[in-house]
């Protein structure tokens, strides 16, 4: 199976080796053809038109959110909310919990150390609007969640916690699952969000099985188009949260002085949705069936990953930021370069056709935490081929020759 | 991958370090890329650059371009430091940079003109789209 063949950009950039899938991913000619299609055969808006095609319009949308809904083991397609990206569904949750008066001055939410900006900024403003407490669980050596410090920071004003599922700068797997059940053991469980950017690209993710109240994640990192984002949340909690943001489409009705709420989950999805988004996402998740779903997703990454973390392991003067072992990471994998800048290492490699990230990558509290002001990411995904990982190893070692 | 100017200064930069003696001193990062950097001016009596340092961790381009930007401003007057911006930066190393790194080329060329502001006491602060059009 010649997976990167299904994908355009490859034929379009002879030589292109891609490695930035983590800041966002390649797109399949499935899902190119599946946008155009829909443009071109389909497009109209949703939402009460009396014609047959926005009935079509409107199928597909919600085919889209079925299809996600089931991936992700989500009790009915409407507790699927679509946003813009994971950024615009974390910031749609978190605020709405302040609208519906969940979080008040004084409770606490935990974070993990390793937080993206998505899931760290809009708490620091609750922090100054509302005056809720944060506080920060830390990581063990291996990089894996310290169990034993959330366990200590769990105090009874803890009414939240918000973890990623996979970090974005290490690529470790959190245990999930275990936070999910230390939480069950608390007096008053704490709402449990989840940050599944990280995850859904690479890894089966089952909200019951994690045991969280609500989930965010985004499209473009799942080959889907950039624009649509995706918010779960569980149906007696989400019929218990005022959005933040509505107006058309989100109202069962409106008068000079009121209005009420539509139900789930229109009332969170107020004006035209990004329509040819929904219907990306919704090819982007066949295409991943097609191709034998997240178990080939993982059989193709652990063996990129495996001969990744050997050949790090085999290079002087470069040090891994993440763990060796290949099973609880994804492909992603952070690094320096001693007596090197991160962006002399992405230039060099940008000049030789490979595509990394240099920098913070939207992570400054943990880069602070890890003492760096930088790193050189690399990010694989199921396009990638040990021919890639072997020619940046090649250009790698070249860079550090020539830029030391 | 550079031209031997930007390699030889970003190698050897003669003016990196902390000035003995110094005026003010001023601390700006490109978040985009991670380079962080600092400037140390020491100013004359009437408004002209004295002489002006820099330290940080910064990659080839940003290090070059603040070195060289660095000595080409010795006696020049405060003011018209302040209207400097990417293209004379460009001017000054004789190419182009990609659009990725023209933030990183004018890292030194800002926090110059806000160690300036400071200094003059203005309340002013650039930022990176002042300097790059």
């Amino acid at each position: 199976m010649n997976i990167k063949s299904d994908f355009p950009i490859f034929k379009n950039n002879p030589g292109l080796v891609y490695m930035d899938s983590t800041a966002t991913s390649q797109k399949p000619s499935y899902v190119i053809e599946g946008i155009k299609q829909y443009l071109e055969n389909y497009y109209s808006n949703i939402h009460r038109g009396s014609y047959d095609l926005s009935e079509k319009s409107e199928l597909l949308y919600e085919e889209s959110k079925k299809v996600i809904a089931k991936s992700i083991g989500a009790s009915s397609w409407r507790e699927i909310i679509y946003s813009f990206n994971s950024t615009y569904a974390s910031n749609l949750f978190i605020y709405s919990l302040k609208r519906s008066n969940i979080l008040k001055s004084g409770d606490k939410v935990l974070l993990s150390m390793v937080e993206h900006h998505a899931n760290i900024v809009p708490w620091l403003i609750l922090q100054e609007d509302l005056g809720i407490e944060i506080d920060y669980v830390g990581l063990n050596d291996d990089y894996s969640l310290n169990f034993d410090d959330l366990k200590k920071k769990l105090t009874p004003n803890v009414k939240l916690v918000s973890f990623t599922h996979v970090s974005n700068i290490t690529g470790e797997i959190f245990d999930l699952k275990r936070v999910g059940k230390i939480l069950d053991k608390q007096n008053e469980r704490p709402l449990f969000l989840v940050d599944a950017s990280q995850s859904i690209p690479h890894m089966k993710v089952d909200v019951k099985d994690l045991g969280c109240d609500a989930m965010f994640f985004t499209g473009h990192k799942v080959m889907a188009d950039s624009g649509i984002g995706v918010l779960w949340g569980k149906e007696e909690l989400l019929k218990k949260l005022k959005p933040i943001f509505s107006g058309g489409g989100a109202i069962s009705w409106v008068k000079k002085d009121s209005f009420k709420e539509a139900g789930l989950p229109d009332k969170f999805e107020p004006g035209t949705p990004n329509l040819t988004g929904a219907v990306s996402l919704l090819r982007a998740f066949e295409y991943l069936e097609n191709i034998g779903g997240y178990e080939k997703v993982l059989e193709i990454e652990k063996e990129l990953n495996v001969e990744v973390i050997k050949k790090f392991s085999n290079i002087k003067g470069v040090k891994l930021i993440g763990g060796i072992n290949p099973s609880s990471r994804v492909s992603v994998f952070s690094f320096v370069v001693e007596g090197i800048h991160s962006h002399d290492i992405a230039d060099y490699l940008a000049d030789n056709n490979i595509c990394i990230r240099a920098g913070q990558h939207c992570a400054e509290p943990y880069m602070r935490e890890l003492g760096l002001n930088h790193t050189c990411r690399m990010s694989l995904y199921i396009y990638n081929t040990l021919e890639d990982v072997n020619k940046f190893f090649e250009v790698l070692e070249k860079a550090i020759k020539i830029l030391k | 991958m550079y031209n031997e100017t930007i390699v030889f200064y970003s190698k050897t930069p003669p003016n990196k370090g902390i000035l003995g003696d110094f005026d003010i001193e001023f601390w700006e990062k490109n978040r985009t890329c991670g380079d962080d950097l600092k400037v140390y001016l020491k100013i004359n009596s009437d408004n002209t650059i004295a002489n002006w340092s820099f330290e940080g961790d910064t990659a080839i381009i940003t290090t070059a371009c603040a070195s060289i930007f660095g000595e080409s401003i010795i006696g020049m007057k405060l003011e018209e430091v302040l209207t400097l911006d990417y293209d004379y930066i460009e001017n000054l190393i004789g190419m182009p940079v990609s659009s990725r790194r023209k933030n990183a080329s004018v890292l030194g060329l800002l926090t110059t003109r806000n160690a300036i502001h400071k200094y003059l006491g203005d309340n002013n602060l650039d930022t990176f789209d002042d300097l790059v059009k």
